[in-house]
């Protein structure tokens, strides 16, 4: 039997987070396809959508990765494949200098201690036919750890933790609203104190007064218990809020990475900066003065997606290489990376 | 195509030309192709189908020829006789060296082979035997009862009867099943309609006065057919109507069903209960299925578009709303049709009509093995086509659905 | 810490709270569907007849003789003397002497005229005992309540033992062949898409027809071992084993398409993945997560299914490859009343068992719609 987690209190103030500059998570090269199968009595593979198709980047110990992109363009299935939710088609992910690719069994079972996940549908995400209790219990039944009795005292502090009522243990999930049931969520992913949190789109599904509430939570138990997350999202304007870096991502590949404040007043990317420019600004002068960058067509299929450069079938600005040659992540400025022919 | 060759056939492209249509009239390329799958798929289906009825009839205790006439015993010489000739006394699935089967020791090979056989083509009135010497290739390993049947299913052949009465006159299995097979269709067919005619109105009423008392006593009457069985609807048909009020005879005593749908007052008198009998119960499954389907459409956006147009409560319900709503019904067409056979069986037993549902428990008491065999393809033939056909009913009715 | 200002009210009173769970309400909207609680009840009593049958044999209100046993020669007059089983039959008026001991608790008036009700005479002859049977009987003289209490036991058990042999065994295929994908999914599929092509009824009476003649062929061999056993077992069940069988054997096809849908929806939802995320075993994941959402469509779909089951046994019986003849059966009574042209005399005994097998139904159909809207979230309303 296990020894049942504390809540650490973090001994480094936020304001020391990015000075150690520990690499807390490193990903090189991830893919993950998804076969797509045909065939007349027995299936065989014909294709693959390319969902995820060579991402590499880390996150640095306390910090918070935002990582952006239209739906469909693979965040999601990036962060399942960094959990080994999804087991990725190639590449390495290493936490804490193991390699998870590698994992099986109940050694990955006893890496997922340290690393969780938060979803984005709130009313999917929790088992109908659990307590509230039996939810947030569930890590500590799964791995074992402390008696009931402990186990209970443990859940009680998990829900008080994440502004629930203890008392709700026995209640069900469809008796909570959508940002009391994120808040359950929370507490599960919390309960084996991991170092590293996935978080899904968590707040995408809420109402936008909730947003806040839940994102002020998560800031709050990322200065209280040290946390790293990975926050994938597709609302610009709360990233920027919440993250030290972000990431932007496109067909299955990453464009742009920089420090939160660099990537939004210095966008290099042409993607990045149309995707910024569609972002509404509080300021009406500023406002005035905004030039939407409208992209031309559609997203190009994951499955066949275009030679050389992916963006190039949308690109304002491509230029012959990008048609035959595809451009690599560089780091152009420090800390800040950008995959384009035309930025160099 | 035809400016690069001007010359080409005619006839080639009037056959192309029909094809296309064909293949756009069925829904286009992926359903041909879907098709062309659903039908390859069923033929494994088919020959294991084929193998365990076969295996299952052949385990059964006692064969054709241990049951004769008056119970009494047939001598041995004639049931050996019998056997012979009907190829019964080929091993069941394989024919092995040391079956002791035909050919004799050592002219066994397991590779196909050329051989030469003496096949009686005929007889005088003498006495003479007129035969004559015939090369065929053989398998001697597929020389069994079992392979023996697969060829000549493949040869659209389903053997002769075993069945005593039919096997006296030689009466092959296709014959017999073509003169059954249209007397209970009489009867599953008009079942349907008569399903069709009586649940579809029901349905609607109970949808159009949804949560009213009409609704409640229709659904009401829907879940007691649903839950009265043939053997308790017919008896009591037979009671009030052949017997009580005698308006109908108890069976058919004029040899009407093989002859077939006439518009006589006699003919109706004796479809009329196994009609009814089959058609009430499938009238209450498409009543339920009716109100369900047209109760969700009734609260789709554009039935309250139409209604807020101003258009009249019986256009909205009959012009829009109906139209859509028997989308999901028209689908049951299909289970019902694969149904229909299996679905006469009790009534034929019971209205003692020479369909093929009696047929077929008349086969397997006499152990006529390739009468049930045939029977049983046709009702597995029947039972896939009618998947399929629910299917290809879901996209002629449904543009959204594609088979890809 | 401040973060608890966010919790936003509940608006549930304690009361409701401390007993709200899934179950409990799915019990209330269950509740809420009258016709489905009669239906329970309704079923309720035929369990409770059936089951407690050979009480009320033992009370004398049944006759203990069920089955080919029924048939003897009746000779009323010293009957008391030699014939073991207690008297069937009812409290007469008429004739108290001959009543059963439990007559006594009966007041005067209470007692029935035997006049008023279906006798059965086997001789015309005045001096001969009558006997009475509350529902008739035909004419080999077996009791026709007997015959119906005795035929609910053989009808509810095809409908509750083919339930649950095809629920299991459709459970199990459903949630390997859903959970494990792939290309176990794929042949497992191909496997049912297969036994979809068999005509069930014809391969039932098949798989009847082969059951019944063996085990007449063996039934004098006395055979050993399992086959032995299973043919005593049979004929101890008066034939039932071997329907279970049969039933079973093509029932579960249907069921193992449901259920493999149903976990490939579930499969995919995000609490799976979350459970996964912990680090849960893909047994936990299958018994905590999993069956108990998928249990309860399943449910629903079994109870409507089992007026199905009731009909193919009814139906066989009634061709004579159902239960052993002499074993009581509604079907084998309905085949009873017409080989013996019972369709032209002495028909209200039809009733009997056709009003037993349509309320039978009816209930469980009632009862499934009922446990449709409790149980299947997604067929709320239809």
């Amino acid at each position: 039997m296990n020894n049942m987690p504390k809540t650490r209190t973090q001994a480094t103030g936020p304001t020391s987070r990015m000075d150690g500059k520990r690499i807390l998570l490193e990903v090189k090269n991830l893919k993950k396809h998804f076969p797509i199968k045909s065939g007349i009595l027995f299936q065989h593979e014909v294709a693959a959508v390319k969902a995820v198709d060579g991402v590499t980047f880390h996150i640095y110990e306390g910090e918070t990765l935002g990582l952006v992109g239209e739906s469909g363009c693979g965040k999601s299935t990036t962060g399942r494949t960094i959990l080994q939710l999804y087991r990725p088609t190639a590449g390495s992910v290493k936490f804490e200098g193991v390699e998870l690719t590698e994992l099986k069994g109940s050694a990955l079972r006893r890496m997922r201690r340290k690393m969780q996940m938060v979803f984005q549908d709130p009313y999917a995400s929790l088992n109908p036919r659990m307590s509230v209790g039996r939810i947030v219990a569930e890590p500590l039944v799964v791995h074992n750890i402390g008696t009931k009795k402990e186990r209970e005292e443990r859940v009680a502090e998990l829900l008080e933790l994440v502004g629930l009522n203890p008392y709700f243990v026995r209640r069900y999930p469809h008796e909570f609203s959508g940002g009391q049931r994120q808040r359950i969520g929370l507490a599960r992913a919390l309960a084996l104190n991991p170092k590293f949190i996935v978080a899904d789109e968590p707040i995408s599904a809420l109402d936008v007064s909730i947003q806040a509430q839940v994102v002020n939570l998560m800031q709050e138990l990322q200065e209280n218990l040290g946390l790293t997350y990975l926050f994938i999202a597709h609302d610009l304007s709360m990233v920027r809020h919440l993250c030290d870096r972000v990431a932007v991502m496109y067909l299955g590949k990453l464009v742009e990475v920089a420090e939160s404040e660099e990537l939004y007043t210095n966008p290099l990317h042409p993607y990045t900066q149309a995707l910024l420019s569609a972002v509404p600004v509080p300021d009406p002068v500023v406002e005035e003065t905004r030039q939407r960058i409208i992209l031309k067509g559609d997203v190009p299929s994951p499955i066949n997606p275009p030679v050389g450069c992916n963006f190039n079938t949308r690109c304002p600005v491509s230029v012959d290489v990008c048609f035959s040659q595809e451009p690599e992540l560089i780091e152009v400025l420090p800390e800040h990376w950008v995959a384009c022919h035309r930025v160099i | 195509m035809t400016e690069t060759q001007p010359e080409q056939n005619p006839i080639v492209a009037i056959v192309q030309s029909v094809l296309e249509t064909i293949v756009r009239l069925l829904g286009g390329a992926s359903m041909v192709k879907f098709l062309i799958r659903r039908f390859l798929a069923a033929i494994p289906v088919l020959f294991a189908i084929m193998l365990v009825t076969f295996v299952l009839t052949h385990l059964l205790p006692a064969g054709p020829f241990s049951f004769a006439a008056g119970n009494k015993k047939m001598p041995d010489y004639l049931v050996k006789q019998l056997e012979e000739k009907f190829g019964l006394n080929k091993p069941v699935l394989f024919n092995t060296p040391n079956d002791g089967y035909f050919p004799d020791d050592g002219d066994w090979h397991w590779l196909p082979h050329k051989r030469t056989e003496v096949r009686t083509i005929g007889g005088t009135k003498q006495g003479d035997v007129l035969s004559k010497e015939v090369e065929v290739w053989r398998i001697d390993f597929l020389d069994s009862q079992f392979w023996g049947y697969v060829w000549g299913v493949l040869h659209l052949d389903f053997g002769p009867s075993l069945n005593k009465a039919l096997r006296d006159q030689n009466v092959q299995v296709h014959e017999e099943i073509a003169k059954r097979l249209p007397v209970s269709m009489q009867v599953g067919i008009f079942s349907v309609i008569l399903g069709f005619l009586l649940g579809v109105p029901m349905g609607v009423l109970a949808a159009v006065y949804h949560n009213t008392f009409i609704d409640y006593v229709t659904m009401f009457f829907a879940v007691l057919g649903q839950a009265t069985p043939a053997i308790v609807l017919a008896p009591i048909l037979i009671i009030i109507f052949a017997v009580e009020l005698n308006w109908v005879p108890v069976a058919d005593n004029q040899n009407q069903w093989q002859q077939g749908p006439e518009l006589s007052l006699y003919y109706l008198q004796i479809l009329a209960l196994p009609v009814i009998t089959l058609g009430t119960g499938m009238s209450a499954g498409i009543a339920r299925l009716t109100r369900a389907s047209l109760l969700q459409v009734l609260h789709e956006d554009y039935v309250r578009t139409a209604r807020a147009k101003g258009l009249r409560e019986r256009v909205v319900i009959y012009v829009h709303a109906l139209k859509n709503a028997l989308i999901p019904v028209a689908t049951i067409l299909g289970p019902l049709l694969a149904g229909v056979l299996t679905g006469t069986f009790v009534v034929e037993l019971i209205f003692v009509i020479p369909g093929l549902g009696k047929v077929f428990v008349e086969s397997v008491a006499a152990r006529d093995y390739t009468m049930i065999m045939g029977v049983t393809i046709l009702y597995s033939v029947f039972l896939i086509a009618g998947n399929i056909l629910v299917d290809i009913m879901y996209t002629w009715l449904d543009p959204r659905i594609r088979f890809d | 810490m401040t973060v608890a200002e966010g919790a936003e009210p509940i608006s549930l009173s304690e009361e409701e709270y401390a007993r709200s769970s899934p179950w409990l309400d799915s019990w209330r909207l269950f509740r809420r569907n009258k016709a489905s609680v009669v239906a329970l009840i309704v079923l309720a009593i035929i369990f409770a007849i059936a089951i407690t049958a050979k009480f009320w044999t033992h009370v004398g209100l049944l006759d203990a003789r069920t089955g080919a046993e029924a048939r003897h020669t009746i000779n009323p007059a010293n009957l008391p003397a030699q014939d073991p089983y207690p008297d069937p039959g009812i409290c007469a008026r008429d004739g108290q002497d001959r009543n059963p001991d439990w007559c006594g608790w009966i007041g005067e008036d209470a007692l029935v005229l035997v006049q008023e009700l279906q006798c059965y005479r086997p001789e015309p002859d005045p001096t001969q005992r009558q006997w009475c049977y509350l529902l008739g009987g035909d004419s080999s003289g077996k009791d026709w309540m007997t015959q119906t209490v005795y035929g609910a036991q053989v009808s509810l058990a095809v409908g509750v033992v083919g339930a649950t042999m095809s629920l299991i065994i459709g459970l199990i295929y459903g949630v390997i062949s859903g959970y494990y994908g792939g290309r176990v999914d794929m042949v497992m599929m191909r496997i049912i898409d297969f036994l979809y092509g068999f005509p069930t009824l014809v391969m039932i009476i098949l798989l009847q027809v082969f059951f019944t003649e063996v085990a007449r062929e063996y039934q004098d061999a006395g055979r050993k071992g399992l086959v032995g056993f299973l043919l005593n077992l049979n004929k101890e069940m008066g034939g039932l084993l071997f329907l279970f069988i049969a039933l079973g054997a093509l029932a579960w096809i249907g069921m193992a398409r449901q259920a493999r849908g149903l976990v490939l929806s579930y499969r995919e939802k995000e609490f799976v993945e979350a459970a996964r995320a912990v680090g849960a075993t893909d047994r936990r994941i299958i018994f905590v997560h999993l069956l108990p959402n998928v249990l309860g469509p399943l449910i629903v779909l079994e109870t409507l299914a089992i007026p199905g089951y009731i009909f193919t046994e009814a139906f066989l019986s009634f061709i004579g490859l159902g239960v052993q003849p002499g074993t009581p059966s509604w079907g084998a009574m309905i085949s009873e009343v017409r080989t013996r042209g019972g369709f032209f005399s002495n028909r209200h005994i039809l009733l009997v068992p056709s009003v037993a097998l349509v309320i039978t139904t009816l209930a469980f159909n009632f009862l499934g719609d009922g446990l449709r809207d409790a149980l299947d979230p997604r067929m709320r309303g239809t």
